[in-house]
């Protein structure tokens, strides 16, 4: 496989991956470590009435995650297909359609959650 | 005493005039690449510039946003947004999880630039647009909010 198609693959499934795991940890409330900025410390739990900041390990979540499957998918390619095979031209362009579906509707998702959260719907009349 | 308070003034400062250069960069990188779609492969150099010139900003910005980032929700999310106009705290979380993706989706596109040839290989290209508008939505939607936000409460 040409370097160039290897490196199309792994930028589709890193990306499509990443933003598929980020939006997972908000759909399933996935259990993460929170920061909390005015002890200075790290808690598993979301105490109430105090500041506290989940942002940063839900990107570390996605980030390892999707890196994780990205690893599998660039070793299983590596591994099993043919070097002097090319990635067909339709193959190239679903890939790149399926994955633009991925990233818009995770990013909806993360739009729509917060905005329903927050009120701003509703504060639109919506 | 909150991590790095006493410098979120300079910090916001530096995070707002690294944001003016990388939304040049994004911008105009999207106008290079609306013209691949229309077939003029002429500036190809100039495109992949502003690429790399985007990565590095957008590396920095988000550097210094993480970093002021336990300032601000002390002083001003939690105190102020939350309790008071929760809306504009929707509108600063989805700005933090876009600001979040658009990370992993500038190295993915600095890295899809640097191994293909946009006038050769244009299948690619369904890939490459839509990751270009995609982050040019995300740097506005960034940027307008931002300096909404500020405007109504910059600092504590």
């Amino acid at each position: 496989m040409k370097k160039s198609d290897l490196s199309y693959l792994i930028c589709s499934v890193f990306i499509a991956m990443t933003t598929f795991f980020y939006a997972c940890a908000m759909w399933f409330s996935v259990k993460l470590p929170r920061y909390y900025p005015l002890e200075h410390t790290w808690k598993w739990t979301k105490e109430k009435g105090v500041p506290s900041q989940g942002w940063y390990s839900k990107q570390a979540f996605a980030f390892l995650a999707a890196g994780a499957v990205t690893l599998v998918v660039y070793f299983i390619l590596k591994r099993s297909i043919d070097t002097e095979a090319n990635l067909k031209p339709a193959w190239t362009k679903v890939l790149g359609v399926v994955v633009t579906m991925i990233v818009i509707i995770c990013l909806g998702y993360m739009l729509h959650h917060e905005f329903s959260k927050w009120g701003v719907f509703a504060s639109l009349g919506w | 005493m909150v991590f790095l308070e006493n410098y979120y003034e300079i910090l916001l400062l530096i995070h707002l005039l690294a944001t003016f250069i990388l939304v040049g960069s994004m911008t105009h990188n999207l106008f290079i690449v609306i013209g691949y779609v229309r077939g003029k492969f002429g500036r190809q150099k100039l495109e992949q510039r502003y690429v790399k010139v985007s990565l590095w900003t957008y590396t920095i910005v988000y550097v210094i946003g993480a970093l002021i980032y336990p300032a601000f929700g002390a002083h001003i999310r939690y105190t102020y947004f939350d309790p008071q106009l929760p809306w504009a705290t929707g509108l600063f979380e989805v700005k933090e999880h876009w600001g979040a993706m658009g990370l992993a989706m500038i190295f993915v596109y600095y890295f899809l630039r640097k191994n293909f040839l946009p006038a050769e290989e244009k299948n690619k290209l369904f890939l490459y647009v839509p990751l270009c508008l995609i982050l040019n939505i995300i740097l506005w939607y960034k940027v307008i909010v931002s300096c909404y936000l500020t405007a109504m409460k910059g600092s504590w």
